[in-house]
């Protein structure tokens, strides 16, 4: 693997803001990022989910208690939540990443909790590809790699269909090729 | 590369008794006295678990006195009762399992309303364990655990006689390891004591006595927590002026110690750590005796534990991540059957020679750790100052912990995946985690806390390390007794290919073993290695007369060790070309594999038996009248195994195509190393700082005496092989080069080259490593 040419060589002193984000830097091509469907497929459930929950909770304090004015409160919570929301859900799907090299596969995700785990290809026992009715109404994909570890978390969540089975196929034929024994 | 005539037998048909085929064998039961056995241990449990209910636990009202008050007579009327129950229930259970164990197959039938019929492969046993519970125990019994490949798939046969288990044990380990043995054969092994359930053949490594244990045990944290929750309550309790409070705890604080007794003592009694040709084993046990066989290559990582009052003394705890293990219980080691502990408390030596075995190569104490930045006392204030990690060549490692120092260790080779994280506390503070995954079980490796460049070296270049101990290869299966005898465990081998693997012996030697010969014996010629041994040893002596600028092996010394051949041949100087190659320079690649086509060409030289076509060595050396005949035979015997994947992926007339055009080739005989590329082929620097080629290894059953030409278009095509990122490039270098040296004696060389190319491609297309080339060469 080419050492990454951005990263400061280990024992300079104080890392600086550059390096910090050099450790989640793609280790090669730049990543490959999610659908903007899935960023789409977050939001309607975000404002379906606090949108029920608030306009339910306002209409409960205006009709059943009169006070008029605690629902307004409530739905303004509501909408700046709402409008918080929107913003994170944006920034996550722009936080995840997803790269395919010689030997193993690179994947980062997480805005407050950042993550890069790395799996590789002679590593997996199982790649599959899921889809939820609401997936499937976006038009998208998951797919989950399975090793021998409980803790490899690796599910790359809203891939386009091709890209799901793409990647799905390559992933399978790689970790054939390159299998080891436990 | 496997060879197509002595490759794996032929398929067997699918089901085990043909109708009016082999004769309905004897299947046999357990022994008789199992259900009796099982009766009286329900009666165990029973009492154990009313003696319980009846300690008054401060919620007044149990179940069990409401019980109480119908009187005395009832209740035992009710326990009978039960335990009659279960003691009809163990009797049909015994009385319809049946199994055979014998040198064809391991088949156990169980069920009474619902058959069910279980045959294990030999080969898929992972592990076979022997558990003797007290009630079993004094009747001379045991029971047997078969584990059969991750998941839940054990399989327990209950109960044997002790001197039946251990047979069928010692049998089934051995088959599991690919040997060959009978069931007849293994009867006559060294019998185990009932005491420890070790034969005379083991020599045990570690033994821990009880009063170590129980020393341990006292010094422990968990005992010292339970003392000092009861000290406190107790003083509490005095302050109040209620001392039956402290009083009133000392029950449940005696029965937490009573648990932690019988697993930390009593479970681990007489502990014992012992070597024999199957790897290491585990007996242990007071009142249930446990054996517990451990399969070295099966271990994933492993945790060293030293709570603080052991350190004083230099003791720890070393736990072990096995597959399968994990996944009966996450604390399992309250069970007394399989668990995770390799020492439950051990001395510094004592850990030593256990990790030499588990993790050859180690040196602990020479492992270098590094501390974690002292900004990460923010986060860990209670143990930053403790967080270690660090890597060396076999394992990387992270240490942690103030009150139980905690060091885990994986192995390169197992780590299955690695991640970076970061939470926005460690953004803040400039820090990173590396975390290594395995599979479930004690060992969890985390890096806490890193500088991010650290971090991220270390997660990048764990990935660089681990793949390259993944490459390297296993000790074949079965090689480990063969390996002790000569001392050689633990060692890496040089390579292993269809028929065998080669260890290194010094300097100056190499040890080779041949696969079982169980892989060549559905024509009936046992000792087919051997054969093959002797024909390769006069040829190797012939071939040494000659001095064509490039060493050819030879035989030091030949046998058989448990049944297996080995042999012990001079080393070729040098490393592999194949494993060369990638590390080495654009220009020295190129006159190393000038050299390497040159030495291709001079193959020819080596003297043959007679001036007739045909297979030098192998179960079949047949003599054949022209080229055509000889190269169609091998074709046809190679097609044999790979037709229907061919068939499919292929037009039909491929392999007629090629056999037509051999037929049309017209030469005189010579030896053609058959299996001529960078792999078999030995590389060195010489003085003047150039690659020189310093020998040819492997001659094998693929040698013949054949058209010169093939070992050229061997060296050109099987070049393709390689794994490097310039080898299509070099291998168009090499391609014309042949053309270059040989074109002139060959006019028609370029088209005989791809004749050649094709004949390789269906040869050898039985290895599913080369299928795939294979397809790509034929399509082309």
């Amino acid at each position: 693997m080419n050492p990454d040419p951005t990263m400061p060589a280990p024992g300079t002193s104080r890392p600086t803001a550059a390096a910090v984000d050099s450790l989640f830097a793609s280790p090669g091509d730049p990543w490959r990022r999610l659908s903007p469907n899935y960023r789409s497929m977050r939001r309607l459930t975000s404002v379906i989910g606090i949108g029920v929950i608030f306009l339910a909770g306002a209409l409960l304090v205006g009709l059943l208690a009169g006070v008029w004015w605690l629902a307004v409160v409530i739905v303004l919570v509501g909408l700046a939540i709402l409008i918080a929301r929107w913003i994170v859900v944006g920034r996550n799907w722009q936080s995840w990443g997803y790269l395919e090299r010689q030997e193993d596969l690179y994947l980062t995700h997480g805005v407050l909790f950042r993550t890069m785990i790395t799996v590789p290809y002679g590593r997996m026992q199982l790649v599959e590809v899921r889809s939820t009715p609401l997936q499937r109404w976006y038009g998208l994909a998951t797919v989950q790699l399975v090793t021998a570890s409980a803790s490899t978390d690796a599910a790359i969540p809203g891939l386009l269909p091709d890209e799901a089975a793409r990647l799905r196929d390559r992933l399978s034929e790689l970790g054939e090729a390159r299998a080891s024994g436990l | 590369m496997t060879f197509p005539t002595a490759s794996p037998t032929p398929s067997r048909p699918e089901d085990p008794q043909p109708l009016g085929g082999r004769p309905v064998k004897e299947t046999a039961r357990p022994h008789p006295l199992t259900p009796l056995i099982r009766g009286w241990i329900v009666l165990l449990v029973i009492i154990f678990g009313v003696g319980r209910q009846l300690v008054p636990d401060g919620s007044g009202e149990s179940p069990v006195k409401n019980l109480l008050r119908l009187g005395i007579a009832w209740l035992l009327l009710i326990i009978f009762g039960i335990v009659v129950l279960a003691a009809g229930a163990g009797f049909m259970s015994w009385y319809f399992t049946r199994f055979v164990i014998d040198d064809e197959e391991l088949r156990i039938e169980t069920g009474w309303l619902a058959k069910r019929s279980r045959r294990i492969a030999f080969e898929r046993i992972q592990s076979v364990d022997i558990v003797q519970p007290l009630a079993a125990r004094i009747f001379g019994l045991v029971e047997l655990r078969i584990e059969a490949g991750a998941g839940d798939s054990r399989t327990v046969l209950r109960y044997l006689s002790r001197r039946e288990g251990t047979q069928i044990r010692d049998y089934l380990l051995a088959r599991a390891h690919g040997d060959r043995v009978t069931r007849a054969a293994s009867s006559t092994l060294p019998q185990a004591s009932a005491l420890t359930d070790l034969s005379e053949s083991e020599h045990p490594l570690v033994k821990i006595g009880p009063g170590r244990l129980i020393g341990g045990f006292v010094l422990s944290t968990e005992f010292g927590w339970t003392l000092l929750v009861w000290i406190v309550l107790f003083a509490v309790g005095a302050v109040i002026g209620q001392p039956v409070v402290g009083l009133a705890a000392l029950i449940p604080m005696i029965f937490a110690a009573f648990g932690l007794v019988s697993r930390r003592v009593a479970s681990q009694f007489n502990y014992t750590l012992a070597e024999s040709s199957r790897g290491l084993r585990i007996t242990r046990g007071l009142t249930n005796l446990t054996s517990q066989s451990l399969p070295l290559d099966r271990i994933q990582g492993v945790r060293i534990s030293q709570p603080i009052l052991w350190r004083r003394f230099g003791w720890s705890r070393v736990d072990i991540d096995v597959l399968g293990y994990g996944t009966a219980s996450n604390r399992n080691e309250n069970r007394s059957d399989v668990s995770s502990i390799l020492l439950p408390i051990a001395d510094a030596a004592q850990v030593r020679t256990a990790l030499s075995r588990v993790l050859p190569g180690l040196d602990l104490d020479r492992l270098e750790l590094h501390p974690s930045p002292r900004r990460a006392q923010v986060i860990r204030w209670f143990d930053g100052w403790t967080l270690r990690w660090g890597w060396n060549d076999s394992v990387i490692a992270s240490r942690h912990g103030w009150i139980d120092r905690t060091t885990d260790l994986v192995p390169h080779a197992k780590v299955q995946s690695v991640r970076i994280t970061r939470g926005p506390l460690q953004r803040w503070l400039q820090l990173a985690s590396v975390h290594v995954d395995t599979p479930r079980g004690p060992v969890t490796l985390v890096a806490n806390h890193l500088d991010p460049a650290a971090a991220r070296t270390l997660a990048l270049s764990e990935l660089d390390r681990a793949r390259a101990a993944r490459r390297r290869l296993p000790p074949g299966p079965g090689d480990i007794p063969v390996l002790e005898r000569f001392g050689l465990v633990g060692v890496t081998p040089l390579g292993a290919g269809g028929e065998s693997t080669v260890y290194p012996r010094g300097d100056d030697q190499v040890l080779r073993i041949y696969k079982g010969d169980h892989q060549g014996d559905h024509q009936g010629d046992h000792g087919g290695a051997t054969d093959l041994v002797q024909q390769l040893r006069s040829a190797y002596d012939a071939f040494g007369q000659y001095d064509l600028g490039f060493r050819t092996p030879l035989i030091v010394e030949s046998g058989e060790l448990f049944g297996r051949t080995y042999t012990i041949d001079r080393r070729i100087p040098g490393t592999s070309l194949s494993a060369w190659l990638p590390t080495a320079a654009r220009d020295q690649r190129r006159t190393a594999l000038f050299r390497y086509l040159q030495v291709a060409g001079r193959i020819r030289l080596l003297p043959l038996p007679a001036q007739d076509f045909g297979r030098l060595f192998g179960t079949d050396p047949r003599r054949f009248p022209t080229l055509g005949s000889l190269l169609e035979d091998q074709l046809r015997t190679a097609v044999r195994q790979t037709q229907q994947w061919l068939q499919k992926d292929l037009p039909a007339a491929a392999v007629e195509r090629v056999i037509e055009e051999v037929r049309q080739r017209r030469c005189r005989p010579a030896v053609v190393h058959g299996d001529y590329y960078p792999g078999n082929v030995f590389v060195d620097i010489a003085a003047d700082g150039s690659a020189v080629i310093t020998g040819v290894g492997d001659f094998s059953p693929h040698t013949l005496a054949a058209d010169p030409l093939m070992d050229i278009a061997g060296a050109v095509s099987l070049m393709g092989l390689e794994d490097y990122p310039e080898v299509a490039e070099d291998q168009a270098f090499v391609h014309q080069q042949a053309i270059a040296l040989y074109g002139n004696a060959e006019p028609d060389i370029d088209y005989w080259l791809d004749v050649y190319r094709r004949y390789y491609a269906i040869y050898y297309a039985a290895d599913p490593a080369v299928y795939p080339h294979s397809v790509a060469a034929l399509e082309r």
